[in-house]
């Protein structure tokens, strides 16, 4: 079992999720403030120019427009004392004109308080005339559209006051619409850039790291992961690349137990359990299509008195050499196994049992030309007893009981020979197709 | 016809509680009471309000302070006072609002509150034209309170007029001819005490405009400097604040409504704030 540390010491150099999220919220809380700050710059120039506006610009534009008020005011008080069809009525009109003359407003301003005192001058010696004459009409003819285009002057200078600064607030509100616009824009980018950084530095792994997962369950994989920069990430990189390696391991020994289970230790051949799992599937497939197939088997004779003159690692020596030439005799399609002892078990698929005779006569022959050296200098020679039987129409124990009759039937007749077991009529559990005919050699 | 009966039966009862409540609940909102001191003019009782100019300046104080009770849901009680009694009555506490042309002065702030202006005004010398014909023929024509010499002037007590004046006086070897109202300053002069009166301009002009021709009339320089003109306000005494905050709104909701301007007009042809 393997154990790994949340972080390894050489992940401490990279960066962690945490310190990552916190140093994002950070660059992000700053962009933020600047951007806020940013806009409450314009916002706090904004409220002092309404506030200017507010205390100072319109109060002030308001009295413009009350002194070019009072102004008119006073030009039409001057009419009604020039068009007055009697004394009392010039001379109330002429107590508001000089009211109005007087009046602080008027005072207050220069060019204003002139023109006024001019007009209540002029208005009241015009009063005091016995007639108002051609001279006295033109004078206040002139003195009337003064007093109008003054009037005029000073109401467009209050309306230009209030326009100055609505032409600020203006400039300002559309800065800091655009001020508006950046801090989005920039805010905008940040996001984006920080849903880059997500993708490739979290989401991107993740899904890598889900495909290599997903990839550990297919046998013979190998794991292809990028170096992460994020700590956990690489840990997790880490742990799985171990985990692989032990699967890996795992499947190697499984399947070399697998082979120790099958396997006869000795000769490398199919072992007697695995090999009746393997002819019994083999007779199946055949017996389920009508296809041919034989049944073998072997003993080397006189293998006792092997071991006996030339010792038990002789005679193990002798099952090596039988075994490696049955592998290099038979075809790949043949099944052989170790059967027990000095005897060999066979399984020639599509093959009929005069083929069979054939592959066994060959392999028999090859056996008895073959000399195998001792470690002590000497050699032995070794012959081999073949039986065979038809196993398309029968069950695999039948075969192999009319296979070793066969061998013992070669073994009675002197050894070193392959005999072809008479075919049997037996019935199959399954059904399946007979072939009596049956020959020895 | 029994449920019927029940219902009327409650009815009933619900009016005469409402009836006998009401008038307690309507006391309680009420309940505030307000002494306004407003400007006496005249010292001649009653004051005709006939023409609309007699005691015309005292109407529209008047007027303004009703307006200003009826906004606030106060009872007030008012009150004509000579002008030095309205400032000195206000700021001991005896009147909580004071409605009389007072002028804003630096040394009146340090005593009174001051409400939002009511209008502007200034001074101006108010003289016979004989008086007017001496004094042009020894001034070169022109008329001036500042070259004035030798001469007897009247001017209300306790005003700004007064206090200026008094200033000059001693150097210009003036004489002060002291009245208790403004209507007694013009008496003075129409009297013959004296040769000149300096009043306020609006206020004089309510007297003069009901003077028979050639009576009397304004001359020289209006005046605005060392407080002879500014701004005209409502006083309160100097602890009031909250009761200034309520008056001043009042006297905007009446200017954005038109019957501040309204008043103006029923008393004085032109507004000329």
């Amino acid at each position: 079992m393997f154990t790994t540390s949340r972080t390894p010491d050489n992940y401490r150099h990279k960066l962690g999720a945490g310190v990552l999220l916190c140093r994002l919220t950070a660059v992000f809380s700053i962009v933020f403030a600047s951007a806020a700050a940013w806009l409450a710059v314009d916002q706090h120039a904004l409220l002092e120019n309404m506030e200017d506006l507010q205390s100072r610009t319109l109060p002030n534009s308001m009295e413009h427009q009350r002194l070019a008020r009072n102004l008119e005011v006073l030009r039409l008080e001057g009419e009604r004392v020039l068009a007055a069809d009697n004394p009392e009525n010039r001379r109330q009109a002429l107590f508001i004109v000089t009211l109005m003359a007087g009046h602080p407003s008027l005072l207050a301003n220069e060019k204003a308080r002139n023109l006024a005192i001019e007009t209540e001058i002029f208005l009241t010696r015009a009063a005091q005339g016995s007639r108002i004459d051609e001279n006295i009409r033109d004078e206040w003819t002139r003195i009337s559209r003064h007093l109008s285009l003054t009037a005029d002057d000073i109401s467009v200078d209050g309306i230009n006051l209030a326009r100055e600064d609505v032409r600020q607030m203006n400039g300002l509100v559309e800065q800091t619409r655009q001020k508006l616009h950046g801090a989005v824009a920039l805010v905008l980018g940040f996001l984006a850039l920080l849903l880059l950084l997500i993708r490739r530095m979290i989401l991107r792994p993740l899904q890598q790291i889900d495909h290599a997962l997903s990839d550990l369950r297919q046998p013979g994989s190998a794991v292809t992961l990028p170096n992460y920069s994020l700590r956990e990430l690489a840990s997790v990189r880490e742990a799985i690349v171990q985990l692989h390696g032990l699967m890996q391991e795992h499947e190697s020994t499984r399947d070399d137990l697998q082979k120790l289970a099958a396997t006869d230790v000795l000769t490398s051949l199919n072992n007697r359990r695995h090999f009746m799992f393997l002819a019994e599937s083999e007779l199946t497939r055949a017996q389920r299509y009508g296809r041919p197939i034989s049944i073998g088997l072997a003993d080397l004779d006189h293998f006792k008195h092997i071991n006996d003159i030339h010792g038990h690692a002789a005679g193990d020596l002798a099952l090596k050499a039988f075994a490696d030439i049955i592998r290099s005799t038979l075809r790949h399609s043949d099944i052989a196994g170790r059967y027990g002892g000095e005897e060999f078990a066979f399984v020639f698929p599509e093959t009929t049992p005069q083929e069979a005779v054939a592959l066994a006569e060959r392999l028999r022959a090859h056996l008895d030309a073959w000399v195998i050296p001792l470690k002590n200098g000497g050699h032995i020679r070794l012959t081999t007893s073949i039986g065979i039987a038809d196993a398309s129409a029968q069950a695999l124990e039948d075969a192999l009981r009319l296979a070793d009759e066969a061998l013992y039937q070669a073994k009675a007749s002197g050894r070193n020979r392959t005999i072809q077991a008479k075919t049997t009529q037996l019935p199959l559990p399954l059904g399946g197709h007979t072939d009596n005919s049956g020959h020895s050699a | 016809m029994k449920y019927f009966l029940l219902r009327w039966h409650l009815s009933l009862r619900f009016a005469a509680l409402t009836l006998v409540v009401l008038p307690f609940c309507s006391a309680e909102a009420e309940a505030r009471e307000l002494r306004v001191a407003t400007l006496l003019t005249t010292t001649l009782q009653p004051q005709s309000k006939s023409d609309g100019k007699t005691g015309a300046i005292a109407e529209l104080n008047e007027a303004l302070a009703r307006e200003v009770c009826r906004r606030l849901t106060a009872r007030c009680t008012l009150q004509a006072l000579p002008f030095p009694e309205i400032i000195s009555e206000v700021s001991a506490g005896n009147f909580q609002l004071g409605v009389g042309n007072v002028l804003h002065t630096p040394e009146r702030e340090t005593r009174l509150l001051f409400s939002q202006p009511l209008w502007r005004s200034s001074s101006r010398l108010v003289g016979t034209p004989q008086a007017i014909r001496e004094y042009r023929q020894g001034n070169d024509g022109e008329i001036n309170l500042l070259s004035l010499r030798n001469a007897r002037i009247a001017v209300e007590r306790g005003t700004q007029q007064h206090r200026y004046v008094s200033a000059l006086a001693p150097e210009r070897k003036l004489v002060i001819v002291e009245a208790t109202t403004i209507e007694n300053t013009l008496q003075q002069l129409l009297d013959g005490h004296a040769d000149f009166a300096l009043m306020p301009m609006r206020s004089a002009y309510f007297l003069l405009a009901k003077q028979p021709a050639n009576t009397v009339n304004f001359t020289g320089p209006a005046l605005i400097e060392q407080g002879l003109g500014g701004t005209v306000h409502m006083i309160l005494p100097k602890t009031a604040t909250s009761l200034l905050a309520e008056v001043d709104t009042a006297l905007d909701a009446m200017r954005a409504d038109g019957t501040f301007q309204r008043i103006i007009r029923r008393y004085m042809p032109f507004l000329a704030d």
